[in-house]
């Protein structure tokens, strides 16, 4: 038995020489998570024919992406891309309207294309938020976008390149804040 | 805030060992009745043991293989979100484990036939808890540095995998020395679940590349099962005091055999190569938990691609609303998300463990002929050496297959009152992990101490791994 009191002397040593560096655990509350999305928005296009018929389109599109809690409470900043294709014989101006639920007009991008042939793709790239952006509220209470295409070539001339149109593409890419 | 605490607590808990279960001090120490649970075939000499309630067995192991704790809350002036990205964003990877268990004995009693000394019976209850989860990197990366500037990169969904229990567990085991070689047992177990937890088989991926009529492509492919047991009653009970149940009253229900319930079984076996070496090995949690009550499953499987909300004129010109709800419902449709009550099997965390032990020294008694009360461990002989060298090895199964552990240990015994075992232990996270454990037997009072990783002692917070295990017992030694 007199050993017996020295193994707990061995593991009452062991507890007093156990040692650990200071922590400092609030720390943690400096923790930011931000991360940075990216992914397609809108794809539209347009025959040469229908701009022909019409003399002009304008199409109303939903989107409920930007106004969701998900997004809306998290968004910091972003850009979004707009390319336009355009291989119609037209030139063409693009107004793109950013419309809240009341359908009022928050904000809109204004591009002119030229007439093909060549086919001309132009891309464009409008940026939300800090530190030089437009305000993201826009985007936040964004319900639709009015994409309207005014012809200013007449409504006869028909593009000499095959199958012509108008081609709206658009993707968006935005800093979230995942933790606060 | 509370999430910024939450993924916290999750990397902290998680962040545990290779070697979670490992119980290799107390492997083969036949001084301790509790090494009767890691090989119900282990030599005894017991005449009748009973462990103190509750106070007989507790252990408790946990550990980081991915980061120590200085590395992020050291005061060091670094800012803590560069060291949050360089050690764990940067600096772990999928195959970095999140683990921890504890377990305590409610019970634990053995005593040897009447009729046939040559047999030992052992039955208790013993609570259980164990949780491992492996980093969730690509999620992390999706959630921590985005898809921007990553384009083409497949995230890989099968990261989530994790899996967690707490349970009690009613045993009943059966040791006979059939020669003086060979030892054998067998122990049956009853699970009966608190809670449960697992999501193992998660596959799929997220992308983003180029699109082929827009600028970008999103693609989905999902695979992903969460099931759960014994939650939410929980948290309803915990949420509204009001409503009649609980929580003791449900934990109690679910401690006596109201919970889920699982059959196990243990087995083992020592057997004498000459008079000074032996070999042990046994298998441990062979079983399985059948969750019927209080189950929930989430799952998300389907896959689909999408360039974003197309319209195509002149055919799409009358639709000027609805196209975002059609857009949205179109891609729940293909990737459903769903909550359903559906029962379930889990397979517990079987366990392997094996040892070489070679005796050498002075011989300290034989208990072949001596029924006297003070005489401790042996081999099937009853010959007790004053040393003992060795080998163990331990494996478990993991959702990402089996981890193994080899230890080599000595075991010095001064007269038959205390036993010390020392142990090297190296696995895939750790080659400087030292361990000691110590039994002592005041007369018929047993009391044993074990620890491990001693070297982390020296500075915790630079340790990825801890754990002890303690208890006291009361043993009357010999076979009559």
């Amino acid at each position: 038995m007199k050993n017996s009191p020295n193994l707990f002397y061995f593991f009452w040593l062991l507890t007093i020489l156990a040692c650990s560096d200071a922590q400092n655990f609030d720390q943690a509350k400096d923790l930011e998570v931000i991360t940075e999305a990216t992914g397609p928005m809108v794809y539209l296009e347009t025959t040469e024919d229908l701009i022909n018929t019409t003399g002009g389109v304008s199409q109303n599109i939903d989107f409920n992406g930007f106004n969701v809690d998900l997004f809306a409470d998290r968004v910091i900043s972003g850009s979004i891309i707009f390319q336009l294709e355009n291989s119609t014989s037209k030139q063409l101006d693009i107004r793109i309207d950013f419309l809240d639920e009341g359908g009022n007009t928050l904000d809109f991008e204004l591009f002119s294309l030229n007439p093909a042939p060549p086919t001309v793709i132009s891309d464009y790239e409008v940026f939300y938020g800090p530190p030089s952006g437009k305000s993201i509220d826009i985007l936040k209470n964004t319900s639709s976008f009015q994409i309207s295409i005014l012809n200013n070539s007449g409504n006869t001339s028909v593009s000499s390149l095959p199958d012509p149109k108008l081609i709206f593409r658009s993707s968006a890419s935005f800093k979230l804040r995942v933790l606060e | 805030m509370r999430l910024r605490y939450f993924l916290l607590c999750i990397l902290m808990l998680g962040a545990t060992m290779s070697q979670s279960q490992n119980k290799q001090l107390l492997y083969d120490f036949n001084e301790v009745p509790q090494a009767l649970l890691l090989n119900p075939g282990m030599t005894t000499n017991f005449k009748w043991y009973t462990g103190v309630p509750v106070l007989s067995g507790v252990s408790f192991q946990a550990g980081n293989s991915g980061f120590v704790s200085n590395d992020l809350f050291a005061n060091d002036g670094i800012d803590f979100n560069t060291k949050f990205r360089d050690k764990i964003i940067n600096g772990m990877d999928y195959k970095d484990e999140l683990s921890g268990t504890y377990q305590i004995e409610l019970i634990n009693v053995g005593y040897r036939s009447k009729k046939n000394d040559r047999v030992f019976y052992s039955f208790g209850a013993y609570n259980e808890g164990d949780a491992i989860g492996y980093y969730f990197q690509d999620y992390a990366l999706l959630a921590y540095v985005g898809n921007t500037n990553e384009l083409n990169k497949k995230y890989d969904l099968s990261h989530l995998k994790t899996r967690g229990e707490i349970l009690n567990v009613y045993h009943f085991g059966i040791n006979k020395q059939v020669s003086n070689q060979l030892s054998v047992g067998f122990r049956g177990k009853v699970y009966s679940s608190f809670l449960n937890f697992n999501s193992t088989n998660n596959k799929g991926y997220f992308v983003t590349t180029e699109g082929d009529r827009n600028l970008l492509n999103a693609t989905l492919d999902a695979d992903i099962e969460i099931r759960t047991s014994g939650v939410f009653e929980l948290k309803d009970a915990i949420d509204d005091q009001s409503n009649g149940s609980s929580v003791p009253g449900i934990l109690t229900k679910r401690a006596l055999f109201g919970g889920n319930l699982g059959l196990g079984l243990d087995l083992g076996f020592t057997y004498n190569l000459d008079d000074r070496t032996v070999l042990t090995a046994s298998v441990l949690d062979v079983g399985f938990i059948y969750h019927s009550k209080d189950v929930r499953t989430y799952s998300l499987k389907g896959s689909a691609s999408t360039e974003g909300l197309e319209v195509i004129l002149p055919e799409d010109i009358i639709n000027g609303t609805g196209q975002w709800r059609t857009f949205v419902d179109d891609l729940k449709a293909l990737v459903p998300y769903e909550v359903e009550s559906k029962n379930f099997v889990t397979f517990r965390s079987t366990k392997l463990y094996a040892s070489l032990r070679r005796d050498f020294g002075k011989q300290i008694g034989s208990l072949k002929d001596c029924y006297c009360t003070s005489s401790v461990g042996g081999n099937s002989n009853g010959s007790i050496f004053k040393n003992s060298y060795g080998a163990q090895l331990y494996a478990i199964n993991r959702p990402r297959g089996p981890q193994v552990a080899l230890t080599a240990f000595y075991q010095h015994r001064l007269g038959n009152f205390m036993s010390l075992k020392s142990t090297y232990t190296i696995d895939k996270y750790s080659f400087a992990n030292l361990g000691l454990g110590a039994s002592i037997q005041a007369g018929p009072v047993n009391m044993y101490l074990m620890t491990d990783n001693l070297i982390g002692y020296t500075n915790l917070a630079n340790s990825k791994y801890a754990s002890f295990q303690f208890g006291i017992n009361i043993i009357s030694w010999g076979k009559n």
